[in-house]
């Protein structure tokens, strides 16, 4: 079936970061309201979810520096390494819902499944994304869901509506990709990305 | 007296069985207005509680010795514990100006000790906080949401006079006191205990209203009135509003707990009325 | 506690009986009601066994509200979604050119109006990260509820609160206690006439005020203050406003005695363009709207623009530019004046358009605009001795015939001497001497003027003084001028809060006038503006008994210093405070001085609004606290401080009254649109809250529009907050400024058309939002046809389902022009300020850009030995002036904001990105602590420290009450704030340095030292 997935039009992001607070804004994610709640208690990080961020890398000497932006969340793999490192799930069977992190077959969105997950933590290690974050508050594993609740309605059909960050994005680089071709993965990808031939994600970045 | 009468009621077990339904229906019902009237006294003075600062009849009442023991038959000593030290010191006429600051900073100032009273302050914060307790959420969010959703399935309007958002603890103790108080209607209207019924809310039927305000209790006011208690707790100067803080959490519990069985003997009652057994 | 939990209520006799006994006891303490009543709306039936559904589910057209965004000052189009009354998420409205405008390849992105909302619903504009925060703005924990008095004495952090009825009478007694009815007009110093009357020493001082009107109709036609709008301009960028007034002056206009402005700013059409230099503009972070600009410029780069960031520091707009050139923070005139040499030493000034002398020359070369470049300016001298220049009048020189010259008219030489509007074309360099009264005067053209002060250095010595290489200079002026018109050079506060920021201004804005890209696609748009709200059927200023007001302004702002205007007040050189005659925009960072001071009066009543002064004001906080807490004989001097504001900010924490009111998403009023060169009236709303008892967003409630025929009485989502209109509303009745028979601001009747007929009440925001609604629709009818057939309220239904009315897609150009044109004169000789002196130096103002260095007030270098870097600051894209603090998810980006040095520098310092550093001044030699952050983003020599950070109120500190520390988040407080260690003026140790002529603020004009702790 059709794999969705993310065209990143390198070019245009302006590292910005409202993909990322879309994101959180559509999906509640944390921290919600003063005061900021601090990792370990100590006032240094704050302890958050971020489902989409960008990274910001800068290079270069005075007078010509370089900084590039690049967003970045879960690319929905096609050989998630979240599912493979699992223990609660099967990747052989990687379509059954019943699995604590499944690819949907559909549309190829993969998700955590809050109700079976127990927070082992082990999809955080194995993902060369950092997609998956752990959440203090519920002790489980948390991440990109590809907005599939903006994306069908409660009888599962398509909306209309995009991702959050997609719809928002003040540089107009972030796209879907409806019928992502796998051979694609990782075209133009920028310096530092992870080997696509490591899990195949469902992103591709244009230049140009 | 009630007790009397439901020994009666149960140890009549030989008279015709739609007589002993009847009579022991309309008792019931009796007992269950004269209840449902009382926790509306109760949810209403605890809404007023939460809702505006305390009057000097207040304070006269509380500092009553005979009050105090009354009190702590009913929900234990500890929960007294704190009003018995509040009344041993305090006078009145000059605790009054203290108490109403002390409402103020607890319950309408931000720069204050404010406890920020609102559901999804407690419930919409997610991550941890300080020592692993989940960081705070927004003043409002789904909790006010599904709070307002349920105010209006019930056919509960807020008056206009009332300036307050719907997930005040408030309010959600004022929502307590309207099923409470439809639920003593119903009774009185001898409308039947049918949960399903379709009519429209005026005529709702007691039962309906338990589920109403079981669901409310276990699904907002239970979930999180605990952890406002230790915030008031925490940043109170005065034992009243410890008190407060103790007693609500104290008649919740033992709400939700009677709601609960009342609805276990309800439904045994309607299976097998004459089955002790699912009589606590 | 566990041994009681299982008993039930069924059976325990004691209990029972007790219980009732108990909760009779307590409800009869009568300190209960009724808070709940039955409904009238019937109810969903299915009750028994329902789940609660999901509460951000998916949005049908009910649930989408259209408004504005004020999380920075783009003012973007916000779409709300609204669930059971609850503000779930927020994104950009499709209908407004901000949020959307035309896809990469050029076709229409934006939905024209026509498109009803109903098929709208999966159509959303983009927004940027501040904007999807402002559910966190609403939904702050630390807003203040209720109204607020003061317990104990100023700054202390105890307060009660009141009810509004209290809080409006107390404060009204209060302001007729100290400015008595009976001596409201009476003057101040009866010897002193020109300070104007005592109701001047109640001074309304909004820090931004999209309201305008409202408070104009309160302070200023009701109650009758010279000082109803003291505003926040000048540390905003007045002076480019003030700059650009004065290229377009208009002789006869009334902003000041000499006259006013045209238009105050310019914007770059970014689309149409081909080559753009910003100077100190950061499109993708600030500027606005950032979200239009950053936007197109992506489009721009794709579509093979090429764009140029001068900067000291390296920001995001810099990182997706073509080149960065670093300068040296203030010398941007020398950047300017350098390409402005090789222009015109190379001849690639457009001359044709700059020979047109007057508006037919323009038009029959194709020009939208024209210059004065041709004009005659002679240089005289006064009674004085001092040399000052002015334009040449025809009448003068005597060539006027009073039929095709008018004595007035302006003198070009074309072919011997003419008036400006006989010939079709005029010289551009002219040095001539011509007879006035019999003497000789030395005339040139303004553009042999700016030649001059072109050609006063060499390119050399303009690449020393900004630090930019020569090549570098001469290759943008190159590549500039290579484009026709579509290239612009555009600035915003980098060039201009210096001290010298009125000629970097200049000299960079003529740059756009030596191409002449003016009205032209690519070019500069002063912005295509809206459809009026101001008047229509409503005439928004016109109040019955309006007592007008006299005198001059606390902050001494378009007030000539001389005898005509300012009396005997102005004793000589150096002024006792400076005069801002040309601070049209007010100024901001004096008025606290000014009030220390008692010059030129004591100011008894101060209300603010959206206010953050000692917070957002270079140098303020010291003085702010000695102002506010000095007493004289047991009072406090400024006697009455009521602070209008969401949040206990650093200006609530000293108010007397603290009157919280809502924040944008709770508002009316039109905030208008940014200098977009596509036209359009946004309409902000409330999308949360009740009117008249139903809840918006609810279903079978408002939805998304606001029922015509009720009162419409707001009560906002923290109901005992108050809408400002509200607020203002208020206080005017409390004051009595609703006697139909006195004066008649509010109140039955008081709303009045132009010729001055009574048209509807003003009680409550709604009246007035209405009022504006209807002239908006009025004035936009005749340019949408679909609104033709359409009667005043179906038009203001339409208005408020989309969030505004715009023009359609497409609309903003007209071949190679912009549809929407300035269409007038561009000055490169500004008249009225070459005839001005400074108020300290006493020396004439040149009138044409050059060079100028940074200077104390008595124009004296800045001289801070031991101090040798130079601090700057600036925005960043996560946050909105002082007002985030309150997000988390924006604070959660970069909890902390460090202290920016140059690799070069922090090599020779041996500092290491984390050191903890102590940057001072000489005017705050203990200044401030941060952290060090080492990057090659810096020019060396440069210190930048960001805005936004560093609060000491908003939520951030605890307060200590009777030995108990109260709430609050420290992370509100997190990293540093850079104002209070700005530079103070040499001789006004009080205020910051200053810009004198647009009254700007200085930032980037701080010598700092840096040492490690």
């Amino acid at each position: 079936m059709a794999q969705i997935g993310w065209l990143i039009d390198l070019d245009k992001c302006t590292g910005c970061d409202s993909c990322t607070i879309a994101c959180k804004s559509e999906n509640n994610t944390p921290p919600a309201a003063s005061p900021m709640p601090f990792k370990n208690g100590r006032g240094v990080l704050p302890d958050g979810v971020d489902y989409r961020w960008v990274v910001k890398k800068e290079s270069g000497i005075f007078p010509l520096p370089a900084v590039t932006f690049v967003t970045s969340a879960c690319n929905h793999c096609r050989h998630p390494a979240c599912l493979a490192s699992c223990p609660l799930a099967d990747i052989n069977d990687l379509h059954n819902e019943n699995n604590a992190i499944f690819k949907r077959e559909e549309d190829g969105i993969v998700l955590i499944n809050q109700d079976v997950c127990v927070g082992c933590r082990n999809c955080l290690q194995a993902c060369p994304y950092g997609a998956p974050q752990f959440n203090s508050a519920t002790a489980k594993v948390e991440k990109c869901t590809l907005c599939i609740h903006r994306l069908y309605d409660s009888d599962g059909r398509r909306t209309g509506f995009l991702p959050a960050c997609v719809t928002t994005c003040v540089g107009d680089a972030l796209h879907l990709i409806e019928n992502f071709d796998s051979v694609q993965s990782g075209r133009n990808a920028p310096e530092d990305f992870a080997d696509a031939e490591l899990t195949v994600p469902s992103v591709e970045f244009a230049v140009g | 007296m009630p007790n009397q009468s439901t020994e009666r009621l149960f140890s009549d077990k030989h008279a015709p069985r739609s007589a002993v339904v009847k009579e022991r229906d309309g008792l019931t019902r009796v007992l269950s207005r004269q209840e449902a009237a009382a926790r509306v006294k109760m949810y209403r003075f605890l809404a007023a509680v939460y809702l505006r600062p305390p009057n000097e009849h207040l304070l006269e009442r509380v500092v009553d010795p005979d009050f105090l023991g009354e009190l702590s038959s009913l929900f234990g000593v500890r929960a007294v514990t704190e009003l018995s030290r509040f009344s041993a010191t305090a006078r009145p006429d000059q605790e009054l100006a203290s108490l109403r600051q002390e409402y103020m900073d607890l319950f309408a100032v931000p720069t204050g000790r404010y406890v920020t009273p609102f559901e999804d302050v407690y419930r919409g914060g997610g991550v941890g906080g300080e020592e692993g307790k989940p960081g705070k959420g927004p003043l409002m969010g789904k909790w006010a949401i599904a709070a307002r959703r349920m105010y209006r399935e019930a056919g509960a309007q807020k008056d206009e006079s009332c300036t307050e958002l719907p997930n005040h603890i408030g309010i959600e103790l004022a929502f307590m006191d309207f099923l409470c108080a439809r639920e003593a209607e119903a009774y009185s209207r001898g409308e039947g205990a049918d949960p399903q019924s379709q009519e429209r809310p005026e005529s709702l039927g007691p039962a309906a209203y338990h589920l109403l305000q079981i669901r409310f209790l276990q699904e907002h006011l239970t979930a999180w009135f605990p952890e406002l208690s230790v915030s008031i707790q925490a940043n109170a100067k005065s034992r009243f509003y410890r008190w407060i803080a103790q007693i609500t959490e104290e008649f919740l519990a033992l709400d939700t707990a009677g709601l609960l069985s009342r609805s276990v003997v309800l439904a045994g009652l309607e299976k097998n009325p004459l089955d002790q057994d699912k009589v606590e | 506690m566990n041994r009681k939990k299982n008993r039930n209520w069924i059976n325990p006799s004691v209990s029972r009986r007790t219980f009732m006994r108990v909760s009779g006891v307590l409800a009869s303490t009568a300190m209960a009601s009724q808070v709940f009543n039955e409904s009238k709306v019937v109810a969903s039936p299915a009750i028994a066994g329902n789940k609660i559904p999901p509460p951000d589910g998916l949005e049908t057209a009910e649930d989408i509200i259209y408004t504005v965004c004020q999380m920075c000052h783009s003012r973007c189009g916000v779409r709300a979604k609204v669930m059971e009354g609850v503000l779930v998420k927020l994104d950009g409205n499709p209908y407004h050119p901000n949020n959307r405008d035309v896809i990469e390849s050029g076709g229409a992105d934006r939905l024209p109006c026509t498109i009803a909302p109903e098929d709208a619903v999966t159509e959303l504009g983009r927004m940027c990260l501040k904007g999807q925060a402002g559910v966190q703005t609403v939904y702050d924990p630390y807003r203040i509820q209720h109204p607020l008095k003061r317990v104990g004495p100023r700054n202390s952090g105890q307060w009660q609160t009141i009810s509004w009825e209290q809080a409006f009478s107390e404060i009204a007694d209060e302001i007729n206690r100290l400015i008595p009815r009976n001596q409201r007009n009476q003057y101040i110093d009866p010897s002193r006439p020109e300070l104007g009357p005592k109701k001047n020493q109640l001074a309304f001082a909004p820090g931004r005020s999209v309201e305008k009107e409202m408070s104009e109709r309160i302070w200023k036609h009701g109650w009758g203050t010279a000082n109803y709008g003291l505003s926040h301009t000048s540390v905003c960028e007045s002076t480019r406003h003030v700059a650009n007034e004065l290229i377009t002056w208009d002789p006869d206009g009334s902003k000041n005695s000499r006259g006013a402005g045209r238009t105050a700013g310019w914007q770059v059409d970014i689309l149409g363009s081909e080559y753009i230099i910003f100077f100190g503009a950061n499109p993708l972070e600030a500027d606005f709207p950032m979200v239009g600009m950053a936007r197109n410029l992506m489009h721009f780069n794709r579509n093979g623009g090429k764009y140029v960031v001068v900067d000291p520091r390296f920001n995001n707009t810099a990182a997706k530019a073509h080149q960065w050139v670093p300068i040296t923070p203030g010398a941007d005139a020398a950047l300017a004046m350098g390409m402005i040499r090789w222009i015109i030493a190379n001849e690639k000034h457009d001359w044709d358009y700059l020979a047109n002398p007057n508006r037919e020359a323009a038009q029959a070369g194709g020009e939208a605009t024209w210059t004065d470049s041709t004009y005659l300016v002679g240089t005289f001298t006064d009674a004085e001795g001092k040399q000052f220049q002015r334009y040449i009048t025809a009448g003068e020189v005597g060539i006027s015939n009073g039929l095709t010259v008018q004595a007035g008219d302006y003198v070009v030489r074309s072919g011997g001497l003419k008036g400006h509007r006989e010939v079709g074309l005029g010289e551009l360099d002219v040095t001539e001497i011509v007879v006035i009264d019999g003497a000789p005067v030395e005339a040139k053209s303004a553009f042999t003027l700016l030649e001059e002060a072109a050609f006063s250095k060499t390119l050399d010595e303009y690449s020393s003084l900004c630090e930019v290489p020569k090549d570098t200079i001469v290759a943008l002026a190159r590549e500039f001028v290579s484009h026709g018109k579509k290239a612009a050079a555009m600035t915003y506060r980098g060039p201009i809060k210096h001290t010298n920021g009125f000629y970097n201004q200049l000299a960079i804005q003529h740059l756009n006038t030596l191409i002449g890209n003016y009205d032209w696609k690519g070019g500069c748009t002063a912005g295509a503006g809206g459809w009026g709200h101001k008047s229509g059927v409503v005439d928004l200023g016109k109040v019955e008994g309006d007592p007008g007001h006299t005198g001059i302004r606390i902050d001494r702002a378009k007030t000539f210093y001389d005898q005509s205007e300012a009396g005997s007040l102005f004793t000589g050189y150096p002024a006792k405070r400076p005069w801002f005659p040309f601070g049209t925009h007010g100024n901001y960072q004096e008025v606290i001085p000014s009030i220390r001071d008692s010059y030129p009066y004591e100011i008894k009543v101060l209300i603010t609004y959206w206010n953050a002064w000692p917070y957002s004001v270079p140098t303020l906080k010291t003085v702010w606290e000695q102002t506010m807490s000095e007493m004289v004989a047991g009072e406090y001097k400024l006697p009455l401080l009521v602070t209008i504001s969401p949040v206990m900010g650093e200006v609530a924490a000293w108010a007397d009254y603290v009157l919280p009111d809502t924040v944008y998403l709770e508002k009316f009023g039109v905030p208008g649109i940014p200098w977009r060169v596509n036209k359009g009236t946004a309409f902000q709303r409330p999308v949360v809250g009740e009117f008249d008892g139903e809840v918006v967003g609810a279903v079978g409630g408002a939805g998304n529009t606001i029922p015509l025929n009720g009162m419409n009485d707001y009560t906002p989502a923290l109901p005992d907050t108050k809408a400002v209109l509200d607020i203002q509303i208020g206080l005017a009745k409390a004051l009595g400024l609703d006697d139909p028979s006195g004066t008649h601001a509010v109140g039955d009747g008081a709303l009045r058309d132009s010729a001055g007929n009574s048209v509807g009440d003003l009680h409550n925001s709604w009246d007035w939002a209405y009022a504006i609604l209807r002239n908006i629709a009025e004035n936009a009818q005749a340019d949408h046809p679909h609104l033709q057939s359409l009667s005043t309220e179906q038009i203001v239904s339409e208005i408020l389902s989309r969030g505004g009315v715009f023009d359609s897609p497409g609309d903003e150009y007209t071949g190679e022009y912009l549809t929407y044109p300035y269409g007038n004169i561009i000055r490169m000789f500004v008249d009225p300020v070459a005839t001005t002196k400074d108020s300290v130096t006493g020396e004439y103002y040149s009138g044409v850009p050059h060079y100028k260095p940074v200077v104390h007030s008595d124009g004296t270098a800045i001289m801070d030995s031991g101090y040798d870097l130079r601090l700057i600051t600036y925005k960043t894209v996560h946050h909105g002036q002082a007002r985030t603090n309150v997000n988390p998810w924006l604070m959660l980006i970069t909890p902390e904001n460090p202290v920016e040095i140059s690799a070069a520098d922090a090599q020779a310092m041996e500092i290491e990105t984390g050191d903890v550093l102590r940057v001072s001044s000489s005017s705050n030699p203990e200044g401030v602590v941060g952290k060090a952050l080492v990057t090659q983003r810096l020019k060396p020599g440069v210190v930048a420290i960001s805005h936004h950070y560093g609060h000491w109120e908003q939520g951030s500190q605890p307060m200590e009450i009777d030995g108990v520390m109260t709430e609050f988040d420290p992370s509100r407080g997190a990293g540093i704030q850079p104002n209070p260690i700005m530079r103070t003026d040499k001789l006004y140790s009080n205020v910051s340095l200053q810009e004198p002529i647009g009254a700007s603020c200085s930032f980037f004009d701080t010598w700092v030292k840096v040492t490690k702790i």
